[in-house]
């Protein structure tokens, strides 16, 4: 398992550094730099050359990268270039907003979705999966973000029981945090819900026929604990995936949400990085995001053989 | 049988809210009936009423007019978005599946490259490339979404490659290009219909959300997005001005959503049994 998770890492670094090029380039096409933002007075030439060769943007692209995965490999992802603050610190203090909101919805989606979808199959064609079905449809047509204004209009608005914008940190205070969070949960839960269930569904059906069931049932399990010891462990590895590929979008894509709720979060940051040219911080945010991703889909497979002991690596 | 009627009855469901969704995009582009981008200052901020009948929003602007020409572009971009998805997915899972070796070896370190950016990050970084606007963010959503079509048509193709059928056409001497469009093409349609539904429902939404953003159509242009974003500051005073275009997102979405999942019934050869 250890040689698999080692492989998997290496075969990863191809891509990282793909995308790290990739980055690097795109950002520096994008019209208008650091030095522009910064300066303000594009007609200033004499003062721009002097922030642009403060800054390194003197030299040649390809010198630039070089420069930059140099520092990359010992771990320094360099400060904000309009800001001058640590790029990593910035990137990890953002996240931390983005993950406690994106944990607690993907838990209480998976704790919601997967009862809920292997009941449906259980019941398959019968009122209750019919009625499981049509709401699982119903909320995945709901976009998260309307949820998100609709709440606020509702409760932070009209009613004034939860503050509409803001963020405190569950870790400084916790139940001034859970108040702030509750109404971002309960908008990516609604909008994540509908995928999950749909495919603990699917899976199950697909395991419910298969011949294990069928002998578990004749030596008299009770239909829960056929539910729970035999079809759960077979059905759950490609919920798993995609539940591994939720967490994936939305720690680097909740941006929509965090603009609702106008949460601190990697989202954010990332619209603001991109939008002031903030070439080191933008550079610094999708090498993060990218190796996340990574080590997500690496984390999903080696769950994999804890539910379905018949994989291993 | 009892769940097959229940199906239809869905899949009509999902028919109808398409096709008046469609037809609303239809007449909100060829006869708009108050004009989308007419300020009117005597009117601004009115709660629905006969003249308007989901009112006016802070310029006075018709909220029913922009939301029907919202469905058009939201529409537009969403089939524009699925088309170039499936050509660009399809043509190089295709080619992945059938030559295998080196071609697919690139093609797969493509699509990883492509899948480990985040949707919307690769989505900010393009249209800040390209300028937002609706052409953009249609090239942008295509890319992003072709990676599941690729992986999907190659997986398709390399179990057909080794039918006998395939092998057959092969063996008679018919090129390569003539067996993937003649032999292995039309045996992923099926599939390929039913993954371009659930894609159209996630590129109207992914549309919204980057409008909602300011990445997308540009003001003054209506779009349901951008409408959710305008009336954003203002919902606590004018409720309509983010109910009526979110409503119009969920109708939508749900009329595609259900037309798939009837789609997905149909099609599956292994759900058809259930039925």
């Amino acid at each position: 398992m250890l040689k698999y998770a080692f492989i998997r890492v290496l075969a990863a670094i191809p891509t990282l550094f793909l995308v790290t090029i990739l980055v690097f380039f795109f950002i520096r096409l994008v019209p208008g730099d650091p030095a522009a933002m910064l300066v303000g007075d594009i007609q200033n030439i004499g003062r721009l050359e002097e922030v642009r060769s403060s800054l390194g943007l003197d030299r040649t692209i390809p010198e630039q990268f070089v420069i930059w995965i140099g520092r990359v490999v010992q771990g320094d992802l360099g400060v904000s270039m309009i800001n001058k603050a640590p790029v990593l610190e910035t990137i990890l203090q953002r996240f931390a907003v983005t993950a406690q909101v994106v944990f607690i919805s993907v838990l209480l989606t998976t704790l919601i979705a997967v009862p809920a979808g292997m009941i449906a199959a259980w019941k398959q064609n019968k009122p209750a999966d019919n009625v499981i079905v049509i709401t699982s449809i119903g909320v995945m047509s709901i976009p998260s973000f309307w949820i998100g204004l609709t709440l606020i209009l509702i409760f932070g608005i009209k009613l004034g029981w939860l503050p509409s914008i803001g963020y405190v940190s569950l870790f400084e205070d916790f139940s001034a945090g859970a108040v702030y969070l509750i109404m971002p949960v309960i908008a990516l839960v609604m909008g994540e819900l509908g995928g999950v269930l749909r495919m603990t569904r699917a899976s199950t059906i697909e395991v419910m026929r298969r011949d294990y069931i069928t002998h578990a049932r004749a030596k008299g399990l009770s239909e829960g604990a056929v539910l729970a010891r035999h079809a759960f462990p077979n059905a759950f590895a490609p919920t798993l995936t995609v539940i591994g590929m939720v967490i994936g979008a939305l720690l680097g894509g909740a941006a929509v949400i965090e603009t609702v709720f106008t949460l601190p979060g990697l989202g954010r940051l990332t619209i603001e990085a991109i939008s002031s040219r903030d070439y080191s911080m933008v550079q610094g945010i999708l090498l993060v995001v990218a190796v996340i991703y990574v080590l997500i889909n690496l984390i999903t497979d080696l769950l994999y053989p804890l539910f379905d002991p018949r994989m291993n690596f | 049988m009892k769940y097959l009627v229940a199906l239809r009855f869905n899949a009509l469901i999902g028919i109808s809210l398409v096709s008046i969704v469609a037809i609303a995009a239809l007449a909100g582009y060829v006869v708009p009936s108050a004009d989308p981008l007419h300020i009117d200052y005597s009117a601004f901020l009115s709660p629905p009423s006969p003249a308007h009948p989901f009112g006016t929003d802070n310029f006075g602007r018709d909220v029913l007019s922009r939301v029907l020409v919202g469905a058009w572009s939201s529409l537009i971009s969403a089939f524009g978005t699925v088309v170039v998805a499936v050509i660009l997915g399809g043509t190089l899972g295709a080619v992945a599946g059938f030559f295998g070796g080196w071609v697919d070896r690139l093609i797969g370190i493509l699509t990883d490259t492509l899948m480990a950016f985040p949707g919307l990050l690769m989505a900010l970084a393009l249209i800040s490339i390209l300028g937002a606007g609706i052409v953009p963010m249609i090239i942008t959503l295509g890319v992003s979404f072709s990676t599941i079509f690729i992986r999907v048509v190659r997986s398709l193709v390399l179990s057909l490659r080794e039918q006998e059928f395939v092998q057959a056409s092969s063996a008679m001497g018919n090129g390569e290009m003539y067996t993937i469009l003649r032999h292995i093409l039309p045996n992923c349609i099926s599939s390929l219909l039913v993954l371009a539904t659930s894609t159209l429902a996630f590129a109207i939404l992914a549309e919204s959300a980057l409008s909602f953003l300011g990445l997308g159509v540009q003001a003054p242009n209506p779009s349901w997005g951008g409408m959710l974003a305008e009336g954003r500051g203002l919902m606590g005073h004018a409720p309509w001005l983010v109910l009526f275009p979110g409503f119009a997102i969920f109708l939508t979405l749900l009329g595609i959503n259900l037309v798939g999942d009837a789609l997905r019934d149909w099609l599956d050869p292994w759900m058809e049994s259930e039925t």
